[in-house]
């Protein structure tokens, strides 16, 4: 530990000097009188103070939480002899904030360790390491004082809020792995399909006897097959609107959290590409597993600023397969990743862009200057969703106040529209 | 003698508003060279009331230094409580060796020059821990 003495000390002894050397020009015993306390407390600080020797562990109670959540941090303390008064403060991490005391004063008796406990608000998703401690101890009468930076560094993971979404897109085409979404095909499943003559092979349970009555031979139902879809959640991540703690990149976040489980549990391969200043990327794929690789790459996720320009070519191959939904996350605000976005509608993919839109976050500059700068802002926004809509893609808002599900429908009824366009 | 009390006063408030531990030290200086000027033009009398001046000007200290630690470090009960005692403790401590120091002033000394030279060497010592204190704080 790092010794120093406290500002208290050198004024004491320089108090008691001016005192006594009044006392020797002035002919005045009673500034030795005045002296004599200060005096007194140093030569008994000096006397008293020892060096501590303090060991500390920092432990959490457990390395991964929600947003929101809070987190107990357990501190153990420990010195030989006791340290009648040490300072604990235990740096918190940007996305976390501590509730309560810290930092907090205590007492430590010599041979018996000693917990405190803190609790830790998780106020933002993302990896955080946790345990840098300070320690600054006291001797009895403060004049001196031991500091030490421990660091217990452990690793705490706050995953985002996921969003609840209870209706999902269908991709448009499914793969050929059995799943929860009716396929175009004809198969194996539960929803009917079509009716047709019965052929040497059939079985039994699929004729259907009312038609069969009616139209006098066999006639037997063809259902559609149930298969999974393959879902690429497309983040970008190139350019942020964002206002204190709330911003484009956690809305974001908090979508593909949601849409990743939600796909996931409907037996979906879901892959997760994050497009931006750092590139990212993991091959779609089932089951609780990739939940968890999905939701440890949406941690790394970050605004990294680059100027390099990006296609969707450095991509690899399989992380989008053909025939794939991709869901795009995109605050719309680079050019790089919406040209990307229009490369895949140009290859063929299923792609749907959610808007997390900035507007909330962004306002008009004052003057009429930035007021018109804004409004041409937006209605550059604009034109760049109806390139979209014109590629046949659907496009949908979304910010904070309002639900993803809207966002859902809202692509739906797109869908339902251009079906009948095509019509 | 009246101004520099006041002054003593107004720099332990302004320190204490601005949070500067720098400032205790001029604070009780000022107040002290208040009270020395007050022993200088005393009248018969003032003497006996000395080592509780002295003990209170180090109560003030005390306390101004308590009341400048940062407000969200946040002390345990028990803490606060022995760290009263010993205040208290020292205040009283300080007190009687105040009275003990006074006593010895009082009683019939010879004056020489052996008692001349011990008082420059103790005042020479204080002024010497003063600085090995400071110098100490600015290494640190």
């Amino acid at each position: 530990m790092t010794r120093s003495t406290s500002p208290k000390a050198g004024a004491y002894a320089a108090l008691a000097a001016l005192f006594l050397l009044g006392a020797l020009v002035l002919e005045l015993p009673e500034l030795v009188v005045l002296a004599a306390p200060f005096l007194l407390v140093l030569v008994a600080g000096v006397a008293l103070a020892r060096e501590p020797d303090v060991s500390a562990t920092v432990e959490l109670a457990r390395d991964r939480a929600v947003e929101g959540d809070e987190v107990e941090v357990v501190i153990r303390l420990e010195a030989p002899e006791s340290v009648e008064r040490i300072d604990v403060f235990l740096a918190v991490p940007r996305r976390l904030s501590a509730v309560g005391g810290n930092p907090v004063a205590v007492r430590l008796p010599g041979g018996r360790p000693r917990e405190l406990r803190l609790t830790l608000r998780c106020a933002r998703w993302g990896a955080a390491l946790v345990g840098v401690l300070y320690l600054r101890a006291h001797d009895p009468l403060g004049l001196f004082r031991w500091e030490a930076r421990l660091d217990r560094r452990t690793p705490l993971k706050v995953y985002p809020g996921a969003e609840t979404v209870r209706t999902l897109l269908r991709p448009l085409e499914t793969q050929v792995f059995t799943g929860n979404q009716v396929a175009r095909q004809k198969g194996e499943g539960l929803e009917f399909a079509d009716l047709r003559p019965f052929l040497p092979g059939d079985r039994i349970r699929g004729i259907n006897w009312r038609a069969s009555a009616r139209r006098g031979s066999l006639w037997v139902n063809e259902r559609h097959a149930e298969r999974n879809g393959d879902v690429v959640l497309f983040l970008d991540t190139f350019a942020e609107a964002r206002r204190g703690r709330a911003g484009t990149l956690d809305l974001a976040v908090r979508a593909a959290g949601g849409l990743a489980a939600g796909y996931l549990g409907h037996k979906d391969r879901v892959g997760f590409v994050s497009f931006g200043g750092v590139l990212n990327w993991l091959q779609p794929s089932t089951g609780t597993l990739q939940l968890y690789r999905i939701a440890d790459s949406l941690l790394d996720t970050e605004i990294v600023l680059n100027y390099a320009w990006k296609g969707v070519d450095v991509l690899p191959r399989r992380t989008l397969p053909p025939q794939a939904l991709v869901v795009a996350l995109t605050p719309l605000l680079d050019a790089r990743a919406t040209t990307a976005l229009l490369d895949l509608r140009a290859r063929g993919f299923d792609l749907v862009v959610v808007d997390v839109s900035p507007l909330p976050y962004v306002e008009a500059g004052e003057g009429e200057v930035g007021e018109l700068a804004h409004r041409l802002w937006r209605l550059q926004r604009e034109a760049v969703r109806g390139r979209y809509e014109r590629a046949g893609v659907p496009v949908a808002s979304w910010d904070e106040r309002a639900p993803l599900a809207a966002v859902v429908e809202e692509v739906r009824a797109f869908r339902r529209h251009a079906s009948r366009a095509r019509a | 003698m009246a101004a520099a009390g006041v002054a003593g006063v107004l720099v332990l408030a302004l320190g204490l508003a601005l949070g500067r531990a720098g400032a205790v030290g001029p604070a009780v200086t000022l107040v002290g060279a208040a009270y020395t000027a007050f022993l200088l033009a005393r009248e018969e009398g003032a003497t006996a009331r000395v080592p509780l001046c002295a003990a209170i000007l180090l109560l003030a200290a005390e306390l101004a230094y308590w009341a400048l630690e940062p407000a969200r470090l946040r002390a345990e009960r028990t803490l606060t409580v022995r760290r009263a005692l010993v205040l208290a403790l020292a205040a009283s401590g300080s007190a009687a060796l105040a009275l003990l120091v006074l006593a010895a002033s009082s009683a019939e000394a010879r004056p020489g020059i052996v008692l001349e030279l011990a008082g420059a060497a103790a005042a020479a010592g204080a002024v010497g821990i003063a600085v090995w204190l400071l110098w100490g704080r600015a290494q640190a």
